[in-house]
């Protein structure tokens, strides 16, 4: 389990939080899988929104003409907005046993929150079948197609590391099951994951 | 789920499992193996609970969970392998069958009511099985096989 703080936790709800972080600090990329510790266990989410909110003086200085190096660096390292990650949650664990149910309840602000491992990975994907898949789709104003083909690639190749290779056809069969009455979305993802495949190929 | 273009059929592999239909509609098999490997006129056995029911095959309907699934060639969009998991999801094929005999099965050959059930026909408590006009129907997904020649006798 990886013991480095990503950020801290700003706002939640049952389906989700927002959590910002400093520059310096490791920043999960789009499709993240992340865990925050709660009291009972951790709650598991995916990060689907990067976004990086100006302040009063990046706008002065995006209107100024030319702007020294040292300026935006030091404008970049000492922001006093937090880089902020949306979350949607998948599940959650109590005493080890994972559930892709959405967490009892979501955790406080300031909670710290960590980037998972393949091994987190591992252990989350192995457990039960794809409850998770329905959290994503049924996501209001998320990528669906986008954060699914980032979450798959992250999740078979910690999956092939682990000797199982055919866990990605395994999870495209469910996606592909959960939408087959719904064209458009399952045309979408389906043409996210093997744009995803086809360059990582 | 089992590859439908490769899948082969046998005696004792289910090609299939009931969708629909009805004593005067016919029963509609979706098919679990490539529909050319069932022909017009085979003879069909589908197991549902402690009775069989015989009939034969007079249709193959292709169908699709959506039209566009049917009318979009993806395998110009989308890798090989994923078309193939879509096409086996979305893409089937029905198997229209007339129904015409049922049959009295009992319970499974290994379970303990099958004793009690072969010993109250044998002490003549209870009529010998035997194949009757179709008065009922199977089970929505009871399995479908084709049928071998003692089905047939």
């Amino acid at each position: 389990m990886n013991d480095i703080s990503a950020g801290r936790l700003l706002r939640s709800n049952t389906r989700g939080c927002v959590v910002g972080c400093h520059i310096s600090q490791p920043v999960p990329v789009f499709g993240s899988m992340i865990n925050i510790p709660i009291e009972t266990g951790r709650v598991f989410g995916l990060v689907y929104d990067i976004h990086i909110d100006d302040d009063g003086l990046v706008r002065q200085l995006a209107a100024a003409g030319s702007v020294p190096d040292e300026v935006i660096l030091d404008n970049r390292t000492n922001r006093n907005v937090p880089v902020e990650m949306s979350i949607i949650f998948i599940g959650y664990s109590i005493d080890r046993k994972i559930s892709h149910l959405l967490p009892p309840r979501p955790p406080l602000s300031l909670d710290e929150m960590y980037i998972c491992d393949a091994e987190d990975l591992r252990n989350f994907t192995n457990a039960g079948h794809f409850g998770y898949f329905r959290h994503i789709l049924s996501g209001q104003d998320i990528p669906a197609g986008e954060l699914l083909s980032a979450h798959l690639q992250a999740a078979n190749s910690a999956q092939r590391d682990g000797g199982n290779p055919n866990w990605i056809s395994e999870a495209i069969q469910e996606i592909i099951s959960l939408l087959r009455d719904n064209h458009e979305l399952m045309t979408n993802v389906l043409s996210a994951i093997s744009d995803a495949f086809l360059a990582s190929s | 789920m089992a590859d439908k273009k490769t899948k082969k059929t046998s005696i004792n592999n289910p090609i299939g499992y009931v969708v629909g239909g009805g004593l005067k509609s016919n029963l509609h098999i979706r098919l679990t193996v490539p529909a050319f490997s069932i022909q017009e006129g085979s003879f069909i056995v589908l197991k549902s609970g402690d009775w069989q029911f015989y009939g034969i095959a007079t249709d193959l309907q292709l169908g699709a969970t959506d039209p566009r699934f049917a009318d979009d060639q993806m395998e110009n969009r989308l890798p090989p392998s994923i078309v193939s998991l879509l096409q086996g999801q979305t893409l089937y094929t029905n198997l229209v069958v007339l129904p015409s005999l049922m049959l009295e099965s009992g319970p499974d050959l290994n379970s303990p009511e099958y004793a009690v059930w072969r010993r109250l026909i044998d002490n003549g408590e209870k009529e010998e099985p035997r194949p009757v006009p179709v008065k009922t129907v199977p089970v929505h997904h009871a399995k479908a096989f084709l049928a071998n020649k003692g089905n047939i006798r």
